[in-house]
């Protein structure tokens, strides 16, 4: 089954008597899902690729950023502004072209989740927000794939292998198990609000992809049972034990119908107010800018977000600090509130308009990415 | 009975400690009310409670020298 390239470049793992011919032949027919090409995904798709998985599919919407390259090492600076599944897919066909890459730079829904997935064997999850993250393990359940789940938090990092079935028929917890209820919107911070070590999630990561080898090769005990949280800060690895829990998980959709029907941003709390806010477009601020409007701006992101445009600096208020500086921000004149893409801006007018009784605030559409695209649209 | 009970993630981010002293807590459900009087900045945050590196779901009896952790979600990826 393998060529005498493949013999070469696989001799490592043949070498290991746990793996050997008949364990990367599992390897080579099984098929990967890597939801999210950003932290996680990059280390965990560089090693799946490198050990010649079959086939593996990459999801992610989002363009390559300045600020993904202190930890997203696929990447580098020609890359910037690129897809990340197809820059991906391009680099890593150079690393092994034995193993077909699949694209799929799109944004993962309720609509299209089922359909991609049923098409792998394994799922690894780089998300980096919990609807998607919810969305993902409920599509896992249903479709009974085993969803090898990572998260990070700046110095910290969470690895289970969750909606796992042993080789007794029993299938271990899923991540409704660990958290039934997400968290309240804007209470729990990303990497692009809270910071990110940069070798964070190459650890992360690698557990994950270290995982899926052994859920495919069926060598050592899987980490189904079990939440694997890691420090980098006191280099403390430790395992708790978890159990599946039923009860909790009589909130999730249970079939294709149930799941189609669902609002996973709506049910994470991300528009609950969905049409009440009001908004604004870029193009209605560059005019209001240009007619030197009596208006201002709040800047919702955190104070080392990048880029800051001086045209745009009013004020600068991080999402987590405003209800405790409500005091700064005008409630007579018009504000208009912005951060990097729109949903945190959204989620800090929601919060001053629901306990601060403010009605004064619009919404930057797209926030400061839509901002750009339209100077660059400009300037060619 | 002193307990420390140790934080994980956003929660010390809003408590700006990593590890909490508390004491007179027969059971996980009175420590945990006995955390959200201290800290209420946490009054809205999910999290779990392991206790010796189990997570337990319902109310569970503490002892001296029990490790007790309380685990949020991350949202990175």
């Amino acid at each position: 089954m393998f060529n005498k390239e493949e013999i070469e470049r696989y001799s490592r793992h043949l070498l290991l008597p746990e793996i050997g011919i008949a364990g990367q032949e599992k390897i080579k027919k099984s098929k990967v899902l890597v939801i999210g090409a950003g932290g996680l995904g990059c280390p965990a798709l560089q090693y799946l690729t490198a050990i010649g998985i079959g086939e593996i599919g990459i999801v992610d919407f989002d363009k390559i950023e300045a600020s993904n390259l202190q930890r997203q090492i696929l990447y580098t600076v020609e890359d910037i502004g690129k897809l990340k599944a197809h820059v991906a897919v391009e680099k890593l066909s150079n690393q092994n072209p034995f193993v077909k890459l699949v694209p799929l730079p799109l944004r993962l829904d309720n609509k299209n989740a089922l359909e991609i997935i049923s098409q792998y064997d394994i799922i690894l999850d780089g998300t980096d927000n919990f609807a998607t993250r919810y969305l993902v393990n409920d599509a896992c359940v249903i479709l009974n794939k085993p969803l090898v789940y990572g998260s990070i938090h700046k110095f910290q990092g969470q690895v289970s292998v969750l909606n796992y079935t042993d080789n007794n028929k029993k299938t271990g917890p899923t991540y409704r198990c660990l958290f039934p209820e997400p968290p309240k919107s804007g209470s729990i911070q990303n990497c692009a609000e809270a910071g990110v070590l940069g070798v964070l999630p190459g650890v992360v990561g690698t557990l994950q992809a270290a995982e899926t080898i052994k859920i495919i090769t069926g060598i050592g005990e899987i980490l189904s049972r079990k939440l694997l949280l890691f420090d980098a800060l006191t280099m403390n690895f430790q395992i708790i034990e978890i159990n599946r829990n039923d009860g909790w998980t009589k909130a999730a959709p249970k079939n294709k119908e149930e799941f189609l029907k669902m609002d996973y941003d709506f049910f994470c709390g991300n528009n609950v107010h969905k049409g009440s806010t009001k908004s604004i477009s870029v193009n209605e601020l560059k005019l209001k800018i240009q007619n030197k409007e009596d208006f201002c701006l709040l800047d919702v992101r955190e104070f080392m977000e990048q880029p800051q445009i001086d045209e745009l600096i009013d004020l600068q208020i991080p999402l987590s600090e405003v209800s405790e500086k409500t005091h700064l921000i005008s409630k007579s004149k018009k504000v208009i509130v912005m951060c990097k893409g729109g949903t945190r801006s959204k989620r800090a007018i929601e919060i001053l308009e629901n306990d601060f009784g403010f009605n004064n605030l619009y919404n930057l559409e797209g926030g400061i990415m839509e901002w750009m695209k339209l100077q660059s649209e400009k300037v060619i | 009975m002193n307990i420390k009970v140790k934080l994980f993630g956003s929660l010390v981010d809003k408590t700006g400690k990593s590890e909490l002293p508390v004491s007179g807590c027969p059971d996980t459900d009175s420590l945990k009310k006995t955390v959200l009087t201290q800290y209420p900045q946490l009054k809205d945050c999910v999290f779990l409670i392991s206790v010796n590196k189990h997570i337990v779901k319902d109310n569970h009896k503490l002892e001296e020298g029990n490790d007790i952790a309380l685990l949020p979600p991350f949202a990175g990826g």
